[in-house]
């Protein structure tokens, strides 16, 4: 069994316009220079996408609406519960190109991964990295670090405000983190 | 020409005993709780062989993971307890002979059955109009034999009045990270739409209360484990009376087809659908508040469920 | 067999072999960082398969949404659950 437990670092700086964020505990969200969206925004969206989900988990059956309507207003009290992300806006051109990229990333990751579990001789050394990104803290920076898990041999395995602690399957790998940047970069209108 | 499935089959049931034996002989808790979980997601794929995904639906959700999450949560309030001396052999061997005796009832009872092959299909299908539902199980369940859901739920309530009376230890929360949030805003509402969507297809295809209640309950549990939600801070009264509900609620619906049609639990012509889908709603968010309560564990000791 | 079964079962098969892969990984990866990798890549993709062969084999569009919110649910579950089990090992080492 080969055990190597590397810290590679690899921390690059980029002048950052974006402000100084302070954010260590998740219950409580203490941003700079953010906006919110309104509480009344919220209510209106969650209510709205819950009620779109539970058209599509029953189509065409009006009666369903007698449950639909009180476990719609339940969902939508809980989102209320949970704290709310800054308002981000969403590309609709860039999360098309987003999800053809994440598409084709998760088929090239699993296929890495299945190729070394059936390799009968493959011996291999897995490693960490330290990823300091430049992603506004938020949706961006969660997009980020969970995408990274279903990329090719990377999984985040520990996240402290921008610095992200990345497990690599093997330690010759060279993950293309930057372009994933750029594609949520991209996603997000940034 | 026998059916291709018996190899299925056959080496489900090969999977099964195999995994009820290693997770009975394993040494390490964690490790026979895990086999456990196992056990129930092979026997819920069981049932669906036998044509049974309601009952599948429910092993899956409550047996392999409620129960799962309840028995991983015990074990670690047990990890810092001192370790219990091995059981005494009297002991064994009492739990041994009783075991036996069982397993000889119920092979005597499988034999002597009269005709397998009927079950109570005829009877319930002929009578499936008078249900006010479609799903036959669910007809069985809060219809035709309501009397067994409601003592169920008398279980159910005297399991959570006595964690409730002796106090458990609070459960510890670790901090999960920055990336819990955004997860347990995907999965809550979902989970709360998912719970409503197998409320309402339970009175016509597999689904019901309780399937739904083990989904509405994770979702609760997520909640509390991300510390978004704290239910003896923010409202345990409250909570315990959500707990109370489903079984008094059981019980005033029971008395009110007693006044109204003279037969406990035989609700008026007509209306059946309606005192059906209010009874399981009802069930529902009074069960998954019980899960997630018994999940939770109590601290104190005042107020009553 | 139409060419929407043949692909059907096509997709389900080829996402049979991921489930195995991620299964082989697990037993045969030398740490739980690496086992994590197998767990939730291959599994993904393996579900992934199976939900697209499925939803092509019922061509009804609202079982197809259903299906792929069912895959949705399991992905983000599945990338969020070896997350927090990788930051739990992490934190356990050092």
């Amino acid at each position: 069994m080969v055990r190597v437990d590397e810290k590679a670092r690899s921390s690059r700086q980029k002048p950052d316009l974006l402000p100084v964020i302070v954010q260590d505990r998740s219950s409580l969200p203490v941003k700079v220079g953010d906006t919110h969206p309104s509480t009344i925004a919220r209510t209106a969206l969650a209510a709205a996408v819950l009620a779109v989900l539970w058209w599509i988990l029953n189509p065409g059956d009006r009666l369903s609406w007698i449950i639909g309507v009180p476990t719609i207003l339940l969902g939508t009290g809980t989102v209320l519960l949970l704290p709310p992300a800054r308002s981000q806006h969403i590309s609709v051109a860039g999360s098309l190109r987003f999800v053809a990229y994440f598409i084709v990333q998760t088929v090239l990751g699993a296929v890495d991964v299945a190729r070394r579990a059936f390799h009968p001789f493959w011996v291999q050394q897995p490693a960490f990295l330290i990823w300091e990104t430049d992603l506004p803290e938020g949706p961006p920076r969660w997009m980020f670090a969970n995408t990274v898990t279903l990329l090719p041999g990377t999984l985040t395995a520990d996240i402290d405000g921008p610095r992200l602690t990345i497990n690599l399957l093997d330690r010759d790998l060279t993950p293309d983190l930057p372009t994933l940047e750029a594609r949520v970069r991209d996603l997000f209108a940034l | 020409m026998t059916d291709p499935w018996i190899v299925f089959d056959v080496t489900l049931a090969v999977g099964l005993l195999a995994v009820a034996w290693l997770s009975l002989a394993s040494r390490d808790a964690f490790r026979m709780i895990v086999l456990f979980m196992m056990f129930g997601l092979l026997a819920s794929l069981g049932w669906v062989r036998l044509n049974a995904p309601d009952v599948a639906l429910a092993e899956a959700a409550v047996g392999a993971g409620i129960t799962g999450a309840l028995l991983l949560r015990t074990l670690s309030a047990l990890r810092h307890e001192p370790k219990e001396p091995s059981t005494a052999l009297p002991t064994a061997f009492i739990a041994g002979v009783l075991s036996l005796m069982i397993t000889t009832a119920l092979v005597v009872a499988f034999i002597l059955a009269p005709d397998l092959a009927t079950g109570y299909d005829r009877d319930v299908g002929a009578r499936m109009d008078q249900s006010g539902v479609t799903n036959p199980v669910t007809a069985v369940l809060l219809n035709f034999r309501s009397y067994d859901t409601l003592l169920e739920i008398v279980v159910l309530a005297a399991a959570l009045t006595i964690v409730l009376m002796l106090g458990s230890k609070p459960i510890a929360l670790r901090p999960l990270g920055p990336l819990f949030v955004p997860f347990a805003k995907v999965i809550v509402p979902v989970s709360i739409i998912i719970a409503g969507y197998l409320l309402w297809l339970g009175a016509s295809r597999p689904g019901g209360a309780f399937q739904a209640a083990a989904v509405l309950g994770a979702g609760g549990i997520v909640l509390i484990l991300g510390r978004h939600y704290d239910p003896q801070e923010r409202h345990g009264g409250m909570i315990r009376l959500i707990c109370a509900i489903g079984l008094g609620g059981f019980v005033l619906a029971a008395i009110g087809a007693q006044i109204l049609t003279g037969d406990m639990l035989r609700y008026p012509q007509g209306q059946e659908k309606i005192w059906i889908i209010i009874i399981e709603a009802t069930l529902t968010v009074s069960v998954a508040a019980t899960l997630a309560a018994l999940f939770v564990g109590a601290t104190r000791r005042e107020g009553r469920p | 067999m139409s060419w929407a079964e043949l692909l059907g079962v096509g997709l389900m098969g080829l996402g049979a072999v991921f489930f195995v892969a991620g299964t082989v990984g697990i037993l045969r990866f030398p740490d739980v960082f690496s086992r994590l990798h197998a767990v939730t890549k291959a599994d993904n993709l393996g579900l992934g398969l199976v939900a697209a062969g499925t939803g092509i084999m019922t061509a009804d569009g609202f079982v197809a949404a259903k299906l792929a919110l069912v895959w949705l649910l399991i992905a983000v579950s599945g990338a969020i659950g070896g997350h927090l089990i990788a930051r739990h090992a992490l934190r356990d080492k050092t």
